[in-house]
């Protein structure tokens, strides 16, 4: 917002480019330092980037989707706790906070006739609304980024099941992506506890309680109980964002 | 995350540096507090090195700008990253607060 696009800056010409004599070694120390800084503020700002794109791309979906917003952020917080539970590196959280934003991408390539249909789907259109992990993988495939290399992941797998019903591969057990089984919980809870044209939000305990019953079935074990035991967190997260919701929705 | 207070004229400026989250939000919380107490009523947060906020951080921003405004005062926003400002837009925080790009702007608007 602040920064001014680079392409509009004009350059230095190279020979008004003050080049200080090196004359002591601390001299080379200092123009490394300086170097090193200049390297990570470059890094980052690549970094941020593919985030930035990643949460336009976010918000492209959100603007098709009249429900509120925090729908995805509550995906990437209850999927960070989860991540956080299980001893997950701070870069790992940091790819898997962003990288969840984009577990339902594949749907804004889902007609509104099929995505937005009121009443029950006809057993073809359930069938489209399935494509949407493949969908989403084949917008990320063939990054080298990691972060879109996660984000392709988490499109793809996070409709499996751990015991090997889910779609679209019938992967079973860790042979589903682990970030792909931490959003596909974070996505059910998710679902459980919001309220739907066809079905009234489920109390915070009876979402707890199906997910418990889902263990092994629907969903990792050990993921499941990490998310039990983070269970007063998860319930701020959704707290949370129901304050953002009615706030949003009073103005 | 920490935080660095500053009064230009009758605005308090807050910079906030790091990442507001569910282990770092009270002492956002505990910041509001004493504002309410100091019956301070022009908020300016910097967000330029805010690296991240997660839901609890932004239910208690947007609480505390319906305080502000119950009594006349205002919570406003400026120098966030695109980031950040994307994520603002996800969650369709338009209409809770003012964001600026820039501190000055904000202070002269304010």
């Amino acid at each position: 917002m602040t920064a001014k696009p680079r392409l509009l800056k004009s350059k230095k010409p190279a020979s008004k480019i003050s080049r200080k004599a090196i004359t002591s070694p601390s001299d080379y120390e200092e123009k490394i330092k300086d170097a090193y800084k200049k390297l990570r503020k470059s890094y980052k700002e690549i970094k941020d980037s593919y985030v930035e794109m990643i949460l336009r791309f976010a918000l492209l979906a959100e603007f098709r989707d009249e429900s509120t917003g925090t729908h995805l952020v509550r995906i990437a917080d209850y999927s960070t706790e989860i991540a956080k539970g299980l001893t997950l590196n701070s870069k790992e959280i940091y790819y898997l906070r962003y990288a969840s934003l984009m577990h339902d991408i594949g749907k804004i390539i889902i007609p509104d006739s099929i995505l937005k249909k009121k009443g029950g789907l006809t057993p073809a259109e359930r069938q489209i609304i399935k494509k949407h992990p493949a969908l989403g993988a084949d917008i990320f495939k063939d990054s080298s980024s990691p972060l879109l290399k996660y984000a392709l992941v988490i499109s793809l797998t996070h409709h499996e099941r751990y015991d090997g019903t889910g779609y679209p591969q019938g992967l079973r057990g860790e042979s589903i992506p682990l970030f792909g089984r931490i959003v596909a919980l974070a996505d059910v809870f998710d679902a459980l506890t919001t309220k739907r044209s066809y079905k009234p939000a489920y109390t915070f305990k009876e979402a707890i309680d199906i997910i418990k019953a889902d263990s092994k079935k629907h969903f990792d074990p050990a993921i499941v109980e990490i998310f039990l035991k983070r269970k007063s967190k998860i319930r701020k997260i959704w707290q949370a964002t129901k304050e953002i919701d009615s706030i949003i929705k009073k103005l | 995350m920490h935080i660095t207070k500053t009064l230009k004229n009758d605005v308090l400026v807050c910079s906030i540096k790091g990442e507001i989250n569910i282990d770092t939000v009270n002492q956002l919380r505990d910041l509001f507090t004493k504002i309410t107490d100091d019956k301070t009523s022009k908020v300016l947060l910097n967000f330029s090195q805010l690296e991240y906020i997660d839901s609890l951080g932004m239910a208690t921003l947007a609480k505390f700008a319906q305080q502000l405004k119950a009594n006349s005062g205002e919570l406003v926003i400026c120098s966030m990253s695109p980031k950040l400002g994307s994520i603002f837009r996800i969650v369709k925080f338009g209409n809770v607060f003012r964001i600026f790009d820039s501190e000055d702007e904000a202070l002269e608007k304010f």
